[in-house]
């Protein structure tokens, strides 16, 4: 286990555009745990800041020049992210190196409301938490190939809770027991079933009236 | 997606027949790769021939370290969406000339080398069709890479 001093993880991130800096910013201090100390705009200024200020983590957009002061268009002289990351993460004792593979597609102005953005790897979204930062979820002097997952509720369409599904399986314990009792011969087996579809709606009817009884008092909502 | 409609769609293998296509995609094979993985190793035999279908793929070569302050690999290229990986595999000595890196999943469509190669023995038409486009493709990768030596030579000196 690395040991960590302080309670913020320190973050150096590395993107040429500040678009995809200020982005990237937000998700890393959104938890309010980890804060962003160095912000590099090439694979040069990346490595000098991770040898000189020993972030916890270095994020590395995969599309990055090699030096910033070339003035070049061409999009081979921004193909440093994966040699840069590699670097850093075979020189610099423990630190962690995520490498995002998937920023340039992503057009972060078209956002939709509601929308919150996480960085995954392998599924798992990966923690600003310095304290979760642990060597079985994210060892140290790793690299880490990452990706920015999306996690968007279509405007329209709230989220599904626990509660909202208890009554639904109960509506269709109801539906199910129900048509059995009909049939007659699963007449026996058919009745606890909607009288067990019943018990379960009522306990998801109950569940989500407390909660917003609870929000109304508690926080003020309508 | 089948293989065929793959391989339609490919630059090389565009201008094939049917028929021709149905006899490549006869030896082929869906692969994936998840982000991280190697998928090709610089000096290995060039077994495969792999038509990207999704995901993105990182060319590197190593270099002495004296050459460079930032490591000893460096990235040529970035592949993505029906552009080919492993061309070596068609052309002498049959030796992979770059490492390739997955950067984001990439599941592909792979082509046996030593079985293309014969059935282009085999099938001239079919070995010329390929070739044809293959030399195209390896011109246009030349003119970059000799573009990007023009600009980068006229470029301010690297900062220490």
């Amino acid at each position: 286990m690395v040991s960590v001093k302080g309670d913020n993880a320190r973050v150096v991130i590395a993107s040429e555009y500040p678009q995809r800096y200020y982005f990237l910013r937000g998700i890393v201090e959104g938890g309010g745990k980890a804060v962003t100390v160095g912000q590099a705009e090439d694979a040069s200024q990346a490595l000098a800041m991770a040898r000189t200020l020993k972030p916890d983590i270095v994020i590395i957009d995969y599309f990055l020049p090699y030096f910033s002061s070339w003035e070049t268009d061409n999009p081979l002289s921004r193909i440093a992210g994966l040699d840069i990351a590699q670097t850093i993460s075979e020189e610099i004792p423990n630190i962690r190196v995520i490498l995002l593979s998937n920023l340039d597609s992503l057009v972060l102005g078209d956002a939709e409301a509601g929308s919150t953005y996480s960085i995954v790897s392998q599924g798992v979204d990966i923690p600003f938490v310095r304290q979760d930062l642990s060597d079985k979820l994210v060892p140290p002097k790793a690299l880490i190939f990452a990706d920015i997952g999306v996690k968007a509720t279509p405007p329209g369409i709230r989220e599904t809770s626990l509660w909202d599904k208890i009554i639904f399986f109960g509506a269709l314990g109801i539906a199910a027991g129900w048509l059995l009792t009909l049939t007659v011969m699963f007449a026996l087996p058919g009745a606890p079933l909607a009288l067990g579809g019943i018990v379960t709606l009522l306990v998801g009817l109950t569940g989500k009236l407390t909660r917003r009884l609870w929000h109304k008092f508690h926080r003020g909502e309508p | 997606m089948t293989a065929q409609k793959i391989l339609r769609e490919c630059e090389i293998f565009a201008a094939l027949q049917n028929a021709d296509l149905e006899k490549i995609a006869g030896f082929s094979l869906e692969k994936q790769y998840e982000a991280g993985t190697t998928i090709l190793t610089e000096g290995d035999e060039a077994e495969e021939l792999l038509l990207i279908q999704e995901g993105k793929v990182a060319l590197q070569i190593v270099v002495p370290k004296s050459l460079t302050h930032m490591g000893r690999r460096v990235t040529v290229e970035i592949l993505g969406k029906n552009e080919i990986l492993g061309w070596s595999a068609l052309v002498e000595p049959y030796v992979n000339m770059s490492t390739a890196i997955c950067l984001h999943r990439v599941e592909a469509l792979s082509l046996n080398g030593t079985k293309l190669r014969w059935l282009l023995q085999d099938n001239p038409v079919i070995g010329y069709g390929i070739l044809k486009q293959l030399i195209k493709l390896v011109v246009l990768k030349l003119r970059d890479t000799r573009y990007l030596l023009i600009t980068e030579r006229f470029l301010p000196p690297k900062l220490e």
